[in-house]
């Protein structure tokens, strides 16, 4: 038992003092004296988000395997502690050891949303590390950032030593190695990031300079030139120039890599899983056990940055899903399973696993929570044995209210889907539906904002028209119909596209809000729209280059934290952050991008070709033409490359 | 067959609220693989109750909860346990027979998080009135309060004679606000005994036996309070720390001595 390093009188005065006490069952607590290096991995929000992702409870299992290191977890401190530990210099601690976050070897921190960059700087900040790279001393921990945000990481680059250009199972140990090498020869910080830029798929930002022209775009990304760097030219390397540190001298020698390659699993089934899932002492978010079925997405949809960066469409095998969730579930003494990935449906062997988990399962009283499936008669029929018909409802995501708009964006999904969907299960005796939709897609007019209620309208009537009032039950159709908007992320065909001002996006769920109360059915039709103003930050920040790392500085030192938290976001504190940094935001944002123009971005090479995406973009806006997904017919996107998944599964044509 | 147990939460787990540790304590359950049953419909839930919450920072060594088990009750079933059994579609006989007591907390234990022990386990019926939460009259605790040097306004040379000075009244009474109203209360009565002494380090200890449940429940901190204002000591409620020792029943019994071995 490790005693909390916080004491009774802190604990007992913030929310949830469960969140920072560690010792939940099935983390890993090692000997320090026994290990070389000491990993901290920081999901930078509040303990119960991040207790509910995967990807750092994979990492915790594939770096603890190791027996020279120890990898525990940090989380952001909420504000009401936040202001404590600053008030009481209390540095940030790592919830295993409840020791410094400082005296890690490894601070590294996953990416998920734009909207986190503040608390990256908070968690900074509360270790006692410095804020930009360049300022680290020795003592300091190598800061490295990882997952989806790390696609376009210029915005934060100069708050990180390296980056982890994908996925953890591929490259993770070959870097802890290489760091281990490095640091036990006595290698300096400088010359330690070096090595690591050795491995594939590292970024290092001190080691590359933008250059922009007058109008502002980028002009150049390149290397640096190491041949006068004090802790790099070839006098600061004599000391390694010898048999026994040959392969150091290689490493610390060798040119920088031109373009990062973002590194892909062909081994998920053998790679580590969090079998023995950590169980948290206080709810999380997905307080359950987690089952990822497959990476990757074949759809092919164009504003989606998962669907693009995930590629190529990865399956694990149904016995090793099966043996997990076993596991899982006698480790942990969860009674609450859930499936993950992109578009469930596509997984092969998908009613193979529900029967498993519905009707095969040793030890009941597991309940399986589905992800969004496609809706029809199997997914009707699999939720109906797990899930009362009467509480659920049914999740349409046709993002867009027309056709002409669905196909811009490559959604396949029909209105005639929906319309069968929705009669097929209103048979089956539900009868509310949730609608999810974007606003601000390119091409969008006002016919396809008002297409958003139609599609409602049109709902409402099946339900009226096909079901006789005796099979009601009394029960009145519920369409609840969500907006959320639109922003274009890097590796998406919609990368080139332009963003609106706040208020438009406001005018146009106005638009939609109307036109649903114009609606015959009304009243059965609820509708939800979010704020515009985080969609400008997030606008900014997805497409950002390194001159955006001022504003996030400032932000955050006159108190933006928790800018993903609605009560939290503070607009009025980032305007002034753009005014006193002189942002233009309309450069991020507005601006329509030429065809060629360099983004900040294309140094990585995420195996989705350039081309690829701005035929993509082409085939949405000029020739309104679908693509067909990945099982019909290959597109020559460049995940091929990766060399296993969906692209070397034997072609059927159709679906 | 419905098992009571005793437990302690003990060290970091003291900062689990009492909803949570609620369902840590099932995962424990189910970890452990032991046949807990389960209510009907879609989202069942272990048949389990606790004899009392536990606000959170507070110790015990000695709380209880009720979980029913798939095992065969070895005692003559009433009419209520036989109907509810096949209600459930079992049939008593057919179950397995449990494990010795010895057994059953230990393999509880080994699923339960650190600071969490299983202590003690006893078979109780199935009669109306005899559920842990509803059984409890009185608890048992030890105060500890220990204020940092530089807060403690005056040293408790004296304090504890306040004490002498709490059992010799016939009333304490304390003004006790809620959302909607202010209003006089007596806690004497609810006091069974309160006894201090001080401990070398400075800090005073306290045993407490109140009135706990829910027909009356008078809080430890309360008494604290209204030591410290007697003492003429500031009270500082981050400087105390709680440890329930046992719940008690209206008899003063202990809530194992009212169940049966297995």
């Amino acid at each position: 038992m490790i005693k909390p390093v916080l004491s009774n009188r802190i604990l007992m005065q913030v929310e949830k003092p469960a969140r920072y006490i560690g010792n939940e069952v099935n983390s890993i607590v090692k000997d320090p004296d026994q290990v070389d290096i000491r990993f901290a991995m920081c999901f930078p929000d509040v303990y119960e988000i991040g207790m509910s992702h995967l990807g750092i409870q994979i990492i915790y299992e594939q770096l603890n395997r190791r027996k020279d290191t120890w990898c525990e977890r940090v989380y952001s401190p909420w504000p009401d502690l936040s202001e404590i530990m600053k008030r009481e210099q209390i540095p940030l601690f790592a919830l295993e050891s409840q020791s410094p976050v400082k005296h890690f070897d490894f601070l590294g921190i996953t990416l998920q949303y734009e909207l986190c960059y503040t608390n990256v700087l908070q968690v900074l900040d509360l270790s006692g590390i410095p804020f930009r790279a360049a300022e680290r001393s020795e003592e300091d921990p190598i800061v490295m950032g990882g997952g989806p945000c790390a696609y376009n990481p210029e915005p934060i680059a100069p708050f990180f030593d390296l980056f982890y250009i994908g996925e953890s199972e591929t490259v993770m140990d070959a870097l802890m190695d290489v760091y281990k090498r490095a640091r036990d020869a006595g290698c300096t910080r400088r010359q330690i990031l070096k090595a690591c830029t050795t491995v594939s798929g590292i970024y290092c930002p001190l080691f590359y300079e933008p250059s922009y022209h007058p109008d502002g775009t980028l002009r150049s990304f390149e290397r640096i030139h190491t041949a006068g760097d004090p802790d790099l030219c070839e006098e600061a390397l004599s000391a390694f120039r010898n048999e026994e540190m040959k392969d150091l001298y290689e490493r610390l020698s060798s040119e920088l890599p031109e373009k990062i390659v973002r590194q892909i699993s062909t081994t998920l089934d053998k790679d580590p899983y969090p079998e023995h899932p950590i169980v948290p002492f206080i709810k999380a978010t997905q307080d359950r056990v987690v089952l990822e079925i497959q990476r990757g997405c074949i759809r092919g949809c164009r504003f989606c940055q998962a669907g693009m960066i995930y590629r190529p469409l990865r399956e694990r095998s149904l016995e090793t899903l099966k043996n997990y969730a076993m596991n899982m579930l006698e480790s942990s003494g969860y009674e609450e399973l859930s499936l993950s990935s992109l578009s469930s449906s596509d997984y092969r062997n998908l009613p193979e696993l529900l029967d498993f988990l519905i009707t095969e399962l040793p030890g009941q009283h597991v309940n399986i929570s589905l992800p969004s499936l496609r809706i029809d008669n199997f997914s009707l029929d699999v939720m109906s044995k797990v899930q009362d018909v009467k509480k659920s409802s049914l999740t349409f995501a046709p993002e867009a209210g027309t056709q002409r708009l669905r196909d811009v964006i490559n959604k396949g999904i029909t209105e005639e889907d929906i319309l069968t969907g929705s009669l097929a299960a209103f048979k089956g005796g539900w009868y509310k539906v949730k609608l999810y939709f974007m606003l601000g897609l390119p091409t969008e007019t006002d016919e396809d904002r008002r297409g958003i209620a139609h599609l409602a309208q049109k709902i409402c009537e099946v339900y009226y028209d096909e079901i006789p009032k005796e099979d009601r039950q009394g029960n009145a159709v519920d369409i609840t119909v969500s907006t959320s908007f639109f922003v274009p992320k890097p590796f998406t065909p919609f990368q080139w596209a332009s963003m609106q001002h706040p208020s438009d996006y406001l005018d146009d769920a106005r638009t939609v809000k109307s036109e649903v109360r114009a609606m015959k059915n009304q009243k059965r039709i609820h509708y939800k729209y979010h704020d515009a103003q985080g969609t400008e930050l997030e606008g900014i920040m997805a497409r950002g280059d390194r001159r955006v790392a001022a504003v996030i500085e400032y932000a955050y030192r006159h108190g933006a934290l928790f800018d993903s938290w609605t009560d939290c976001f503070h607009y009025e504190i980032w305007q002034e952050a753009y005014e006193k940094c002189g942002l233009d935001v309309d450069f991020y944002t507005t601006r329509a991008r030429n065809d060629d123009e360099l983004f900040p971005w294309d140094f990585i090479d995420v195996k989705v070709s350039r081309q690829f995406l701005l035929n993509e973009w082409h085939r949405a806006t000029k020739e309104q033409m679908i693509t067909p997904n990945c099982r019909q017919k290959c597109s020559g996107c460049g995940a091929l490359s990766a060399g296993e998944g969906v692209c070397f599964e034997s072609k059927k044509g159709g679906e | 067959m419905r098992i009571r147990i005793r437990f302690t939460k003990r060290g970091p787990v003291r900062y689990v609220g009492h909803l949570d540790f609620m369902r840590c304590f099932q995962k424990g359950i189910k970890k452990s693989g032991l046949p807990a049953l389960y209510s009907a419909g879609f989202s069942p839930h272990m048949l389990m109750s606790f004899a009392a919450p536990l606000a959170i920072g507070e110790e015990t060594l000695g709380d209880y909860v009720d979980v029913d088990f798939a095992f065969r009750d070895p005692y003559p079933l009433s009419e209520q346990e036989a109907y509810r059994l096949h209600d459930m579609g079992l049939v008593n006989e057919d179950l397995p027979l449990p494990p010795s007591s010895a057994e059953f907390l230990k393999t509880l234990g080994e699923a339960m998080p650190e600071g969490v022990e299983v202590t003690d386990a006893c078979r109780v019926g199935l009669i109306k009135g005899s559920k842990a939460m509803a059984l409890v009259r009185y608890a048992d605790y030890d105060l500890l309060y220990a204020p940092e040097p530089d807060s403690a306004s005056k040293p408790f040379e004296d304090a504890l004679s306040a004490v002498d000075f709490m059992n010799s009244s016939t009333e304490l009474m304390i003004r006790k606000k809620t959302k909607k109203s202010v209003r006089d209360v007596d806690i004497r009565p609810m006091i069974v005994s309160f006894s201090g002494e001080k401990d070398p380090s400075g800090a005073l200890r306290f045993s407490l036996r109140c009135a706990s449940g829910s027909s009356e429940n008078l809080k430890p901190a309360t008494v604290m309070e209204v030591f410290c204002e007697k003492a003429g000591i500031a009270f500082d409620p981050y400087a105390l720390f709680v440890t329930r020792r046992e719940l008690l029943n209206e008899e003063m019994k202990t809530l194992a001595e009212l169940g049966m071995p297995f």
